[in-house]
């Protein structure tokens, strides 16, 4: 087996993460902060700032940044769907088999550290390791072995009951139940992890609640008076600030039982802000003469279906997209797409050029949007994997990215797939007490990919040398 | 084409380890018999693998006494792989499973 004893930690010290998928700045350090009593002691103790997301700020790949402590290039990773190959076949789902590089378990596992990993994004399938393991959403149901070792499942349905994955039927008008399901979700996650606090012995404990994205897409137009859907006087304004405070009130209960000896960081992978609407992308395209359908598809305006790689004339058509919180463009590049169009020695123009269009793309009232577009070659380390030809945020974010095509205009304030009103944004939330008083420092210019060489320092493990980031303090 | 290997466990838990390993492998096509000492454990494998990647000896796997015994069954099993021994599964998802989660995530607003 590998020499593992001069890796042994330099630092009796353990490490606690509490990811807080989504969590905002603003509601955490800004001016909308909540009476947020632990996270703010915690705060006032230790360190703490803005966390730059990765590029896309989307779940995955950012919670795979933070713990690997490298870019998506390098992870081969570009959300939670990538193209397997350059056929039109469409994209495959990335779980826990496409992060190819170590996470902070698998390394601090390898130097014989005892773990406890729960709900962390794209960790199922479950890989061993030295300790206890619950996987996330990507899990299809808890019937699939969502845990290690696998005996640990029944365990937390004795201990817990019910081990629920995410928040089913989420796009729902029935706001009332969606949000008990919510809270439902964040008592059964707090509860998984006192247990498991309690009941194993670790090193490295990190957990993941889902619900505050949850939260923040569901509610942003109830409780954002900026926003322009507000309606003051609804019932659900306060249901940020009820489910802050009652998120704090859990994570006191993980601090009591964690200790003072153990170090503790709080983050989120991105923040949130309100969604304008949407952007149709491939709607764009097509009216741009980029993308052309077949005349035998039925795409006519108002059917707004999604774009079906069988009705694209690939012949003729030289860029599609992929909606979400961004959208991904593809060129149709002869010898790379089985009908490619565009000449490989014209690629770089035509990149350059179509991305320039699509920064240009005027709003609604004829004023720029402010869009974002982004080459993956120019922001990451590596470009592994198979790379979206452009990445592109609407409006700095304030637009999503709809796939679908058939509409009258290229922006919707409908979105097809039910109610959401709030975007991923740029920044999440970095939290830190590791013991030494460090008297409320404000950081700046903190990355997700810091956070890895963070904790792996502060359990006196030397952090890989092609880690991207910088340990904290 | 089968073939033997001699992978002998060193360390704490290594009787434990050992029979880890012996249950896991049955996944891999793979029959071990245990050879226990006092001090030593020795897990002689009938591997039935094509694959001409393996060892030449016995392979020798000091066990690192911090390692849970599952985690540790875990590590000899990647070096087997790494050795080509053995083949990892690949975690592909049913085709059901496959579209229960690309509903889920369309659900959820990350793709569409």
């Amino acid at each position: 087996m590998m020499p593992l004893q001069g890796q042994r930690a330099l630092r009796a010290q353990r490490v606690l993460v509490i990811g807080l998928d989504c969590a905002a700045p603003r509601f955490v350090f800004g001016p909308d902060a909540f009476r947020l009593t632990n996270i703010q002691r915690l705060a006032d103790r230790g360190c703490w700032g803005r966390l730059r997301s990765c590029d896309p700020p989307i779940t995955a790949p950012a919670w795979a940044c933070m713990m690997s402590g490298k870019d998506p290039g390098t992870l081969g990773c570009y959300g939670f769907r990538n193209r397997p190959d350059y056929s039109y076949a469409g994209m495959a789902i990335a779980n826990a088999a496409a992060i190819r590089e170590k996470r902070v378990w698998d390394i601090v596992s390898r130097v014989g550290k005892k773990v406890v990993v729960l709900g962390v994004p794209q960790t199922y399938p479950v890989a061993p390791v030295n300790g206890w393991l619950v996987a996330d959403f990507l899990a299809p149901d808890t019937r699939a072995d969502f845990t290690y070792p696998r005996g640990l499942k029944d365990e937390l349905q004795t201990a817990v009951g019910e081990y629920i994955l995410d928040v089913e039927d989420f796009r729902t008008d029935d706001k009332p139940a969606l949000l008990n399901r919510i809270h439902a979700l964040m008592r059964n996650r707090f509860d998984a992890a006192l247990y498991l606090m309690k009941s194993k012995p670790w090193d490295f404990f990190m957990m993941v609640e889902m619900g505050v994205d949850r939260l923040h897409h569901g509610f942003w137009k109830y409780c954002d008076p900026e926003y322009p859907k507000f309606e003051p006087g609804n019932p659900f304004v306060d249901a940020f600030r009820d489910y802050y405070e009652g998120l704090d009130a859990r994570i006191g209960e993980l601090l009591k039982v964690a200790g003072d000896e153990t170090a503790v960081l709080i983050v989120s992978d991105h923040g949130a802000k309100a969604m304008q609407g949407g952007v149709c992308l491939n709607q764009w395209l097509i009216n741009e003469g980029f993308l052309v359908l077949k005349k035998s598809a039925n795409c006519g305006a108002g059917v707004s279906p999604a774009l079906d790689a069988s009705h694209v004339d690939w012949s003729k058509t030289k860029a599609w997209g992929a909606g979400g919180y961004y959208g991904r463009v593809f060129i149709n590049v002869a010898g790379r797409e089985p009908e490619g169009v565009v000449p490989l020695a014209e690629y770089e123009s035509f990149r350059e050029e179509l991305a320039g269009r699509i920064r240009a793309i005027p709003g609604p009232m004829g004023y720029p949007l402010g869009n974002v577009v982004l080459k993956p070659q120019d922001i990451y380390r590596q470009v592994r994997g198979i790379p979206p030809d452009l990445m592109v945020y609407f409006g700095d974010l304030d637009w999503r990215a709809v796939g679908s095509i058939g509409q009258k205009s290229i922006f919707t304030y409908e979105n097809d797939i039910g109610p959401d009103d709030a975007n991923h944004d740029y920044d999440g939330i970095f939290i830190m007490d590791d013991g030494t008083d460090r008297g409320g420092r404000q950081l700046h210019k903190l990355r997700i990919v810091d956070v890895a060489p963070t904790v792996l320092a502060l359990l006196g493990v030397e952090p890989p040398p092609d880690m991207q980031g910088r340990p904290v303090c | 084409m089968q073939q033997t290997l001699c992978v002998q466990l060193k360390g704490a838990n290594a009787g434990e380890v050992a029979g880890i390993l012996a249950s896991r492998l049955v996944e891999f096509q793979c029959s071990a018999k245990l050879e226990r000492s006092s001090s030593v454990v020795e897990c002689t494998m009938r591997v039935t693998t094509k694959s001409t990647n393996q060892p030449a000896g016995d392979l020798v796997v000091e066990l690192d006494g911090d390692d849970t015994p599952d985690f540790a069954a875990e590590k000899v099993i990647d070096i087997l792989a790494e050795n080509g021994v053995i083949s990892l599964p690949a975690a592909d998802y049913t085709p059901e499973e496959e579209e229960k989660i690309r509903r889920r995530l369309q659900d959820l607003g990350y793709i569409e």
